[in-house]
């Protein structure tokens, strides 16, 4: 590492300098009118290295510094980002947030942003070991992946990436909020194609987390290719009404869609299928789902949201009840309840870690029982998050015959609506996919409405 | 950015690309970019979040001995600059021993240009408060519209500019600025228990005028309107269906179905069906498909691509023959052909692709009558909404908010939400008829490999025999 390079790296792994400045900012636009403000100045550096046709195909290094300023006279919000901001610019920048929140118009339903508060937990998010690992390395495991995969078929395509991530932010506000927080990942991931004669298979898979000692890069390409292969010779299998099986990759779609349809601001909006089911049974009562950015090491993890607020467990459906929403600072204080800090910097709202709680049978159990069916290996079911309803492809799915998974489906489509696929699950696995933070498991859905070609 | 400040940048890329050319390099470029935009969000009557964002930054990009390495960093900082070259160099150096499939670049037309594309107003001619007051009403008109059904309602509106320096070591040196701004309008309405949503948009390469010189009707008046018809249609039948696209989804399907096979690094890296198929009759001979990056006005279109090409039309298919794909210098130098311009970056910490711009299908003769006459059981697919595309196995899927049957040669029932799928090759051959209409209205950002850039699609109406569609048993 060069002497330049230690030089950047000792400012995005000492945030607290940048505290002062975030609190001038805030200063400053006190001074200028704000009634409320806050201050973000982040830092990053990404390395990532991608391959594609099973060659190295570029190393690639970006450096990232940025300033957020949020400024609200009478709830009106003015928000103002940029990159790489000069000290002689910042009066530009918080004048032009204040002339924004003037223009906005008043909003009554705008209290407060968030106040301090102790962390609830700490969870671990920085692996110093991810800074010393080298772009030699990642491009060592992007080879020896390609390597193994060739092994499997020598003509595999593969395409691929690793990134390293290293960034950190801190926050200052109006109300007393300083924090400073860090935090490293690491992403592998590939895309294998098969072909035999005009068949063609393909299927991807990732592994991420947040230190390097739960990340495999070994053999993950292999695994992708020989998964590939058995996606070779689809066929077409008609139109007609059946059991679904998600596999956990498509669970955990499933399991982002609720989450969001649980953003508490989409409910008060009227914009959310869920805005009128606060309380009410949605799915199976063996369903529980539960959104939790205090796991050691997860992949969303950390003790504050985008506006600093205290991040909070939350049970989104309970025993198939929808009893939990995620709320930022403007959402809780609208709502008169207790905020669980899910804020992004713009407004929104965001899920962290997404868990749901396994069941007694096991996957290979949930598939065996199935006479005729499908199996959804990768992929969402897409619905609309108004309307709930459904209709889209399934991309990478097997026919379930006689509780094996018998053939790749060709330009298969799923169509229905939502709640009622939710009624109609009747299995959880027991076993599951964890990604850091994130408990998959396997979720099974009765009558289910299939089309493709025909045969 | 002054006219000074446009050479500074120009300067600091020069520094670079010559001292690249001393390190040996085959070939360096050095992108700049200065961007800024603004946007009004007006939700529920207020007018109550107002962002402004700002993103200057600086990409590096060598190629040494077959191996790309690539540096960017946010601002100007020479110093920063001088770094990003270091450290380009070094990534390079490190894979070329290790790359199998050695990169080149295609020689670059030598370009020196400097391009401005404005609007009709200059984004600051129109006051802020005025675009906030203009969104205010149209959401106003929109709830008029909704006969009292309408939950919620939203109105964003985003302008900005984009200043692009380019340098490479082959002589290339061009500045470019344009201006983009899009207004959309997005409605939830209920009536008894069913809750639907609908969304309208206005994009293009020009200035405020898209959203103060529009009436309701043409924004939020036709999203209500959309809505309502929502509220009332049903789901469609499942099975395999003729169907026909109305332009503002037959462009969809030409930027999924056939645009993203024909990018040519997913041609050349195996990931395309139509590897190994340029001058193959791959489609109906009633099927031309164009992008093209320079219609005056439309969303996609730009003067240059991020790698300093000037943009041109490039005729994809001809008559149901595969011509042109979409070149980046790369995939050009593989090829051993020239760049068509389409190599395009998100921003400068992204490296270049091959993009689309603006895609369609060329018209045809046919009128929408003839079409519907032929059918007994189809579906008529109006409003696109999204769609995506795997395609290495050429299979595609098209989601239409809007869609009505066709039974006996008459359009019948409207539904909702219908998406259609179909393998491309199977779905372009069985294109039998083409209309003689055209609307480019689809502004939108395509995804690839992480980067979003502006597009735009459109085409006449079209006819397909059969195609999937997802829905849900028997109408």
């Amino acid at each position: 590492m060069s002497d330049e390079q230690r030089a950047k790296y000792s400012l995005i792994e000492k945030p607290e300098q940048f505290l002062p400045q975030a609190q001038k900012i805030i200063d400053l636009a006190k001074r200028k009118g704000a009634q409320f403000a806050d201050a973000v100045i982040s830092l990053g550096r990404d390395i990532s290295i991608g391959a594609e046709k099973s060659s190295i195909k570029s190393a690639e290094v970006s450096w990232g510094k940025s300033l957020s300023i949020r400024v609200f006279i009478d709830g009106g919000l003015g928000d103002v980002s940029a990159s790489d901001v000069e000290d002689d610019r910042i009066d530009e920048l918080v004048e032009k947030a204040i002339e924004l929140a003037k223009i906005a118009t008043p909003d009554p339903d705008f209290v407060s942003l968030p106040m301090p508060e102790k962390p609830v937990y700490e969870p671990a998010t920085f692996d110093e070991k991810i800074l010393s690992v080298t772009a030699e390395q990642a491009i060592q495991w992007m080879l020896d992946n390609i390597q193994a995969a060739q092994s499997v078929d020598k003509d595999v395509i593969v395409s691929g990436d690793v990134g390293l991530t290293v960034s950190s932010a801190v926050l200052a506000s109006s109300t007393g909020i300083s924090v400073a927080k860090k935090s490293t990942s690491i992403h592998i991931g590939f895309f294998c194609v098969v072909r035999d004669d005009n068949n063609i298979g393909s299927f991807a898979d990732h592994d991420s987390a947040r230190f390097i000692e739960d990340c495999q890069p070994a053999g993950l390409a292999e695994k992708v290719t020989r998964r590939a292969i058995d996606y070779l010779n689809q066929k077409k299998a008609g139109t007609f009404e059946t059991t679904l099986v998600l596999a956990p990759q498509a669970t955990f779609s499933l399991m982002h869609t609720l989450a969001r349809l649980a953003n508490a601001e989409s409910i008060q909006r009227n914009r959310s299928l869920f805005a009128d089911k606060l309380n009410s049974q949605i799915a199976n009562p063996a369903f529980t789902l539960l959104d939790d950015g205090l796991v050691d090491k997860g992949l969303s993890s950390g003790c504050y949201d985008g506006e600093g607020a205290v991040r909070k467990k939350v049970t989104i459906i309970d025993n198939g009840r929808f009893v939990g929403q995620l709320h930022n600072s403007y959402t809780a204080n609208k709502a008169k309840t207790a905020n669980t800090g899910h804020g992004l910097r713009n407004g929104g709202i965001a899920p962290s870690n997404l868990q749901l709680l396994p069941g007694k049978k096991t996957a290979d159990d949930i598939i065996k029982e199935v006479e005729d069916g499908v199996y959804l290996e990768l992929g969402g079911l897409s619905p609309d998050p108004v309307s709930g309803d459904i209709s889209t492809n399934l991309d990478f799915a097997f026919k379930i015959e006689k509780g094996q998974l018998a053939f790749p489906l060709a330009n298969a489509m799923i169509a229905g609506n939502l709640l009622e696929l939710l009624s109609n699950i009747d299995a959880i696995s027991s076993d599951y996919r964890y990604e850091p933070g994130n408990i998959m498991p396997t979720v099974r859905i009765r009558n289910v409405q299939i089309s493709s070609g025909e045969r | 950015m002054t006219d000074n400040s446009v050479k500074d940048v120009f300067d600091i890329l020069l520094t670079v690309t010559e001292q690249a050319k001393k390190s040996g390099v085959q070939f360096a470029d050095a992108r700049a970019l200065a961007g800024c935009s603004s946007s009004i969000m007006v939700q529920d009557g207020k007018a109550e979040k107002m962002f402004y964002n700002e993103a200057n930054g600086i990409a590096v990009r060598v190629l040494i001995d077959g191996a790309w390495g690539f540096a960017s960093c946010d601002g100007f900082d020479v110093r920063m600059v001088a770094d990003c070259l270091d450290e380009a160099i070094t990534l390079a150096k490190k894979s070329a021993p290790v790359v199998s499939d050695p990169a080149a670049v295609a020689p670059a037309e030598i370009v020196a240009d400097h391009i401005e594309l404005a609007g009709k107003y200059a984004i600051e001619q129109i006051s802020l408060s005025d675009k906030q007051k203009k969104c205010l009403a149209l959401e106003e008109a929109a709830l008029k519209a909704g006969e009292g059904k309408i939950v919620n309602s939203m109105v964003s509106y985003s302008d900005g500019q984009r200043q692009q320096w380019v340098v490479n070591t082959e002589g290339t040196k061009v500045y470019s600025k344009v201006i983009r701004a899009r207004v959309s309008c997005q409605l939830t309405a209920v009536e008894g228990n069913v809750r639907q949503r609908n969304y309208q948009v206005l994009g293009h390469q020009g200035g405020p005028e898209i959203l103060t010189d529009i009436e309701p009707e043409q924004l939020s008046v036709k999203a209500a309107k959309k809505v309502l018809g929502q509220l009332r249609a049903k789901k469609a039948p499942a099975g395999e269906f003729p169907v026909i696209f109305h332009p503002t989804i037959s462009g969809l399907l030409a930027h999924e179905a056939l645009g993203h096979n024909a990018e040519a690094d997913a041609i050349w890296s195996g990931q395309s069906i139509l590897q190994g198929r340029i001058g193959d009759k791959i489609a109906s001979e009633l099927v031309t498909i164009i992008d093209d990056a320079t219609i005056p006005g439309k969303f996609g279109t730009e003067p240059f691509d991020s790698e300093g090409m000037r943009t041109r039309q490039r005729v994809i298919v001809k008559d149901g023959v595969f011509e042109e794909p979409l070149h980046c210098l790369e995939t050009a130098g593989k090829f051993g052909t020239k760049s068509n311009g389409c190599g395009r970056a998100q921003d400068y910490h992204n490296i270049p692709l091959c993009r689309m711009s603006n895609t369609f299908f060329a018209p045809g003769n046919s009128t929408l009558d003839e079409m519907i006459k032929g059918i007994d059981r189809g579906i008529y697919l109006r409003e696109g909404h999204e769609g995506y595309v795997y395609p290495e196995r050429g299979q595609f899927l098209c989601h239409a908010s809007e869609a009505q049957m066709i039974e006996n040669g008459k359009l019948g029932e409207p539904l909702r939400d219908v998406s259609v799928s179909g393998l491309i090759l199977e779905a372009l051959m069985n294109v039998d008829m083409v209309g003689n209409d055209f609307e480019m209205i689809f502004p939108g950002t395509c995804g690839k490999g992480g980067q979003g850039v502006p597009t735009d699609c459109g085409g006449p109406h079209l006819r397909v025999k059969r195609l999937v569609v997802g829905g849900v048993g028997q109408l």
